[in-house]
């Protein structure tokens, strides 16, 4: 490794060659002061409360962009230095209108941290106090123009990180604006709600509704866990307060890099359906909450004498690997009942899996057959886009519409497969990312990439992976079942599968909440919900991914896994 | 004519003046109290999230932000569609009860005390809470610590006394803690005690200046309070009701519904809006709020201790409602009693500690309306929203506001009695402020429209011009 | 030693800040063996004596003519002027008012709200003229900024004891809030 020494606050220090003095300074446990710079983003230099003086430099340089080079000397703290941030620090609270005392943000802010920092205890220029708009046309975030420092952290992580490309500015020097597209308000814009934005904000710019105001950073804890809402795996920190969890943000060091979709940060937060907090069982006409030893006991009882073909149990994909091996125990070990999944595993496709998302990081030609990465695994689909932007080649092979379509270069319909095949195999690193809908024909022809081609499943369940490893297929009947289970942790059956489901004579519903299922069952368990749950998962590149435990279950609701091993003690 | 101004009125919440107008003979002609400040929350508040209203709107008064913070949560929670758990309305009452401690025991102990232990005509240099000190640094530590414990009440809930962030719309942030509940309760008696004590030195003045109270400012009205069900007293939740002169009912109804029933009448020397009683008309539906309000509006309250002394209170005027201005204070005292037995209540109670204290919304409803007793008086909050929640109107009324009334009808009528042109001395023009004090007006809080209030003394000659100026400096 | 002087007023303002110098609690009554307040709306003398004070302190933002008016009178009359609180330091809340027409808002606080019968903008010659809202050390120097929406009591009580040192407070740590 190439070295170059330098000189920081007269301290001796041997750094690597080609970094910035930013990187360098907090290589050598030196700190300097950012604002505009995020580890996970690109640095553009736009804050300039880096500011430092560098020996035989005519002016200050931005630490976030400045190279090191052999023999240089820095000062962070010099004089010149800290007037020139103050002096940063009070035009960028003069400009806009930021009113700590009522700020979501106060606290976390790191724009009043520096000002605190740096001892300002007035402003000397005064604001102009121009009005600025609020716009929430978002569902889930709010953006405050009023408090916006315009360090484009925002439009980074739009344009870097997920590739949406909907934030930008409008106008230039004072009258510079965040905006969404054409100038259009954010709900009406192109953006997907990743929240990647909301994250990466340093002031109250962005705003969170469901969290505002529950607590500061002092106050919650935060849990290391993983999405569960796909087979992406994405990794995520959950914020918690007494046992509330107030949001979910993506975790910058896993696979996903701190981005999350819709559906991993907000959408589960807003869950409204009704809660199981206790086993029940049906006596006459209606469900009563029971002890878990009636309840148990009361399967046990129909299962003696309906085990082998007379007994049939289907979980979800969702299920994490503990549940799934204590599920098989029972039902196919201890039972010899028929056993399968609620959602395919894609097993009967006969493909490759394990394909990651560094593996579409590194691809020149990415080839997406029967499926839609940018509406069930998101993630994927924006790292996907950002292959593109890099100068990867997109294929979409489908006869249905496709979020992918208007980034392909070529579009093509399922009996074009052929072709689309041959012109991946002209390429150095594919990828392909195939699901559901593709057939088994053309999974014949697809396959024909196999040794070439890195494969990604889009696996309909989060834990697809591991139920396939484990030869759990779907194909859901009742035909000749006395006796059936349905673990469906927080999934929901489509109408016509619980009429299927009610044909066998006793059903047994084990879920998070009350649906149409539940509402027939004979017996209900309750399942505890994403949050709640401790085990892993296998997620669609075949990794182990850890999920924690942010908030402890309602009493009474116990563990899967646990449930099923009481379950095969009573049998 | 000649004309008195008194500016700024102090010992009061806020910026206020009081103009008398003299006629030749130097008699009281007529008397105004002016609000003198307009700070515009209505209006800036418009285009913000609903639920910053929570923040914004304390800052409307930095003595009763707890009233503001939870009248808006209120309004919120109806905004949202969000029914608050049963842990969660406790906790905003419990913090409601430290607000009520700490206002009650300061106007009466740091505000309107030095009045009543020092006297009306006393020094003004030394006519203030350092007076008291010095008469009896025991008491007045006492006090301090009676503010303080109510103070603290806040903080151990929303992190700082004034101005805390605790109350959301659904709920509240934080649950209770074991140690701040034993923290709490372990100075509950001590602090009944000085309570009592207060009380004790209220009823030995009342005895000794009966003649005074009975000639000072004592005036029919309406009167205005949340109650329960069977009447009895509520601070953070209820039904509004509204009783006549005699005591009868005229009107039970629900907060949201208050338009039906309020309007606001405008005079051009004030920047406080006058409220009053639809049905009635102004002036005729003029009604006053607060302590004296409450307890006239009352039949009960529920803790054994204050209902004792609320019995006594009853007797006043036959079981009529009591009319004398000067009666605020032991209404106040009665209240403060109240919410300390208030305190232990909620604090035992089996689901004080439960972390179940945020409810998710059902369904934006986009409108609501918030009302809590602020110890000031009634507290309207009315927020419209957007489908996306952003505020579009925002309607505030105050609690002192609907006092304002009362207050210019006390100012002219202490004047009258009190103030004499040809020989004016300070402790007359103290007995006009000492008026509006009984009141214990939060004039921040009136002024939350866009403004603020202070008192001087101006004589105006006949021909207009200044022929005396009383202030104290 | 004479006690050092202190007077204290509040321009457009809430309250808060005089309520966080009240909860000092104890050590306000210790305080006061050390300093005589003269003016303050909690004491009844309505203007910093005319012979001047050591340290004068003012709550809230300039947002009305009087304001002005008094602002002046506490600078010409204290040695050292301390603005207390976000209000007074950086023109505060209040100054969301400038974002809008003044007659606009008016209009919407007496003449259309949901309540009003018959209103009027207020305008008798007795009522301040609202202003531009600004911090105070647009409108006076200031000698000392606490800023804070309150300042801690802490804040507050560190300040004045430094004062009484004889020395310059210089905040920091948890003393230097903007919330």
């Amino acid at each position: 490794m190439a070295t170059v020494n330098i000189k920081i606050n007269g301290q001796q220090i041997q750094a690597r060659a080609g970094v910035t003095l930013l990187e360098a300074a907090k290589e050598a446990g030196i700190d300097i002061p950012t604002l505009c710079h995020h580890p996970a983003l690109a640095n553009i230099g736009a804050c300039r409360v880096c500011l430092v003086e560098v020996a035989k430099q005519r002016t200050l340089q931005p630490a976030c962009t400045f190279p090191i080079s052999e023999g240089m000397e820095v000062e962070t703290e010099s004089p010149k230095a800290v007037e020139a941030r103050k002096f940063v620090l009070e035009m960028l609270f003069s400009e806009r209108n930021h009113y700590c005392m009522y700020c979501e943000m106060s606290g976390d802010c790191e724009l009043q941290a520096l000002a605190y920092r740096y001892g300002l205890d007035h402003w000397t220029y005064p604001s102009p106090h121009a009005k600025m708009t609020v716009d929430g046309t978002r569902k889930y975030f709010i953006m405050d123009h009023n408090r916006c420092i315009l360090c484009r952290r925002c439009i980074r992580a739009c344009s870097d990180l997920v590739a949406n490309h909907t934030l930008g500015v409008r106008f230039r020097g004072a009258k510079t604006m965040i905006s969404a597209d054409m100038d259009v308000p954010f709900g009406d814009s192109t953006c997907v709600s990743c929240g990647t934005c909301l994250q990466v904000c340093p002031t109250g710019a962005l705003v969170d509704r469901k969290s505002a105001y529950m607590g500061r950073e002092v106050h919650v804890e935060r849990t290391a866990s993983a999405c569960t809402f796909c087979a992406v795996g994405c990794g995520t920190s959950i914020v918690t307060r007494a046992g509330h969890v107030l949001r979910v943000e993506g975790d910058w060091d896993a696979p996903n890099q701190g981005v999350l979709c819709v559906a991993g940060r907000f959408e589960p937060l807003y869950d409204r359906r009704e809660r199981i907090t206790s086993p029940m069982l049906r006596k006459g006409n209606g469900l009563v909450p029971v002890s878990w030893d009636e309840a148990l006991g009361a399967i046990a009882a129909k299962a003696k004498g309906n085990s082998g073909k007379k007994a049939a149990a289907y979980v979800t994909g969702k299920a994490l690997n503990d549940t799934l091996g204590e599920f098989l125990r029972v039902f196919q070990g201890k039972m010899q009942a028929t056993v399968g999944t609620v959602e395919p595993t894609l097993a009967d496709l006969d493909l490759p899996v394990g394909g990651s998302l560094a593996d579409v990081d590194a691809a020149d030609c990415i080839l997406v057959a029967g499926g839609d990465p940018l509406a069930t695994h998101r993630v994927l689909g924006y790292r996907v886009k950002r292959a593109l932007d890099k100068g990867a080649r997109l294929l979409v092979v489908t006869d249905k519409p496709n979020g992918m379509l208007p980034f392909a270069h070529r579009k093509f319909g399922m009996a074009q497969l052929d072709e689309a095949v041959k012109v991946c195999q002209g390429s150095a690193a594919p990828v392909v990312i195939y699901g559901g809908d593709l057939d088994k024909a053309s999974a014949r022809k697809l396959a024909a990439l196999a040794g070439k081609a890195r494969f990604i499943s889009l696996f309909p369940a989060s834990n697809g992976y591991r139920a396939r490893e484990l030869g759990l297929t779907n194909g859901f009947s009742a035909n000749g079942v006395k006796v059936l289970y349905l673990l469906l942790g927080d999934e929901e059956l489509p109408d016509e599968a619980v009429k299927e489901a009610r044909r066998a004579p006793f059903l047994v519903v084990h879920a998070a909440y009350k649906s149409a299922a539940t509402d027939v069952a004979d017996v209900v368990l309750p399942a505890p919900l994403w949050y709640e749950q401790e085990g892993s998962f296998t997620a669609l590149d075949g990794r182990k991914v850890v999920v924690k435990p942010a908030v402890a279950a309602p009493e009474g609701v116990l563990a899967e896994a646990a449930v099923l091993a009481r379950l095969a003690e009573s049998l | 004519m000649q004309k008195i101004t008194i500016e700024p009125v102090t010992r009061i919440e806020g910026h206020a003046k009081v103009t008398i107008h003299l006629n030749d003979q130097g008699k009281v002609e007529r008397a105004f109290f002016h609000v003198n400040e307009w700070r515009g929350f209505e209006k800036f508040s418009e285009g913000r999230p609903f639920f910053e209203m929570t923040q914004i709107t304390p800052r409307i008064c930095g003595i009763c932000p707890v009233s503001h913070h939870l009248a808006s949560a209120k309004a919120c929670d109806r905004v949202a569609g969000v029914e608050p758990p049963r842990t969660a309305k406790l906790l905003r009452e419990l913090m409601h009860m430290g607000q009520f401690i700490q206002s009650h025991s300061m106007h009466f102990f740091e505000l309107a005390g030095p009045d009543l232990l020092l006297g009306f005509d006393a020094d003004p240099a030394i006519r203030n809470v350092v007076g008291i000190v010095q008469a009896n640094p025991e008491l007045a530590l006492k006090a301090v610590r009676l503010r303080g414990f109510g103070q603290d009440i806040i903080k151990r809930l929303g992190g700082k006394r004034v101005h805390p962030v605790f109350a959301v719309p659904g709920g509240v942030n934080a649950p209770l803690s074991v140690k701040d509940r034993d923290a709490i309760l372990s100075q509950l008696d001590e602090m009944t005690e000085v309570i009592k004590t207060g009380i004790a030195i209220g009823k030995q003045w009342y005895e000794a200046n009966l003649d005074l109270v009975n000639q000072f400012a004592v005036f029919s009205s309406g009167y205005m309070g949340l109650v329960d069900e069977e009447g009895g007293l509520q601070l953070y939740d209820g039904k509004v009701r509204l009783v006549d002169k005699d005591g009868r009912k005229l009107e039970e109804f629900d907060a949201q519904d208050y338009l039906t029933y309020i309007g606001e009448h405008v005079e051009d020397w004030s920047y406080l809006k006058f409220p009053f009683y639809r049905k009635m008309g102004w002036p005729n539906g003029t009604y006053r709020v607060g302590p004296l309000g409450r307890l006239n509006a009352a039949t009960k309250i529920n803790t054994p201790m204050a209902n004792e002394e609320f019995k006594n209170w009853k007797s006043i005027n036959g079981g009529k409602p009591v009319e004398g201005t000067l009666w605020f204070h032991y209404a106040r005292l009665i209240e403060d009693l109240y919410t300390i037995e208030r305190v232990r209540e909620i604090l035992e109670d089996p689901d004080i500690l439960s972390t179940d204290i945020v409810a998710n919304s059902t369904g934006f409803v986009g409108q609501g309306v918030g009302c809590v007793e602020a110890p000031r008086g009634t507290l309207f909050h009315h927020y419209q929203t957007d489908a996306n929640g952003m505020l579009t109107k925002v309607n505030l009324i105050v609690a002192t506001g609907h006092n304002n009334w009362a207050m210019s009808k006390s100012v002219e009528m202490v004047a009258k009695a009190f103030v004499e042109g040809t020989k004016l001395t300070e402790g007359m023009l103290n007995r006009v402020e000492a008026a509006i004090r009984a009141h214990d007006p939060c004039l921040s809080c009136s002024t939350h429209a866009v403004g603020a209030m202070p008192i001087v003394i101006e004589m105006y000659g006949p021909d207009g011009a200044l022929v005396h100026c009383l202030t104290r400096d | 030693m004479a006690k050092v002087k202190v007077a204290t007023d509040w321009l457009a303002a809430c309250a808060g800040c005089h309520m966080s110098v009240l909860d000092m609690d104890e050590r306000l009554v210790q305080l006061l063996d050390k300093i005589e307040l003269t003016s303050t709306p909690i004491t009844d003398l309505k203007h910093p004596p005319k012979e001047g004070v050591t340290v004068g302190i003012l709550t809230g933002a300039i947002s009305n003519t009087t304001n002005i008016e008094v602002a002046k009178q506490m600078r010409e009359r204290c040695q050292i002027l301390i603005a207390l609180g976000d209000c007074a330091v950086f023109g505060g809340i209040v100054t969301m008012r400038n974002f809008f027409d003044m007659n606009e808002a008016l209009k919407r606080a007496y003449v259309e709200t949901e309540g009003t019968v018959d209103g009027q903008i207020p305008c008798s010659e007795e009522l301040g003229r609202p202003v531009r809202v600004c911090a105070v050390n647009n409108i006076v120097k200031v000698d000392i900024h606490i800023p804070g929406c309150p300042p801690s009591p802490d804040a507050i009580y560190y300040a004045l004891s430094e004062l009484l040192e004889g020395r310059i407070p210089v905040l920091t740590g948890d003393n230097l809030k903007y919330d």
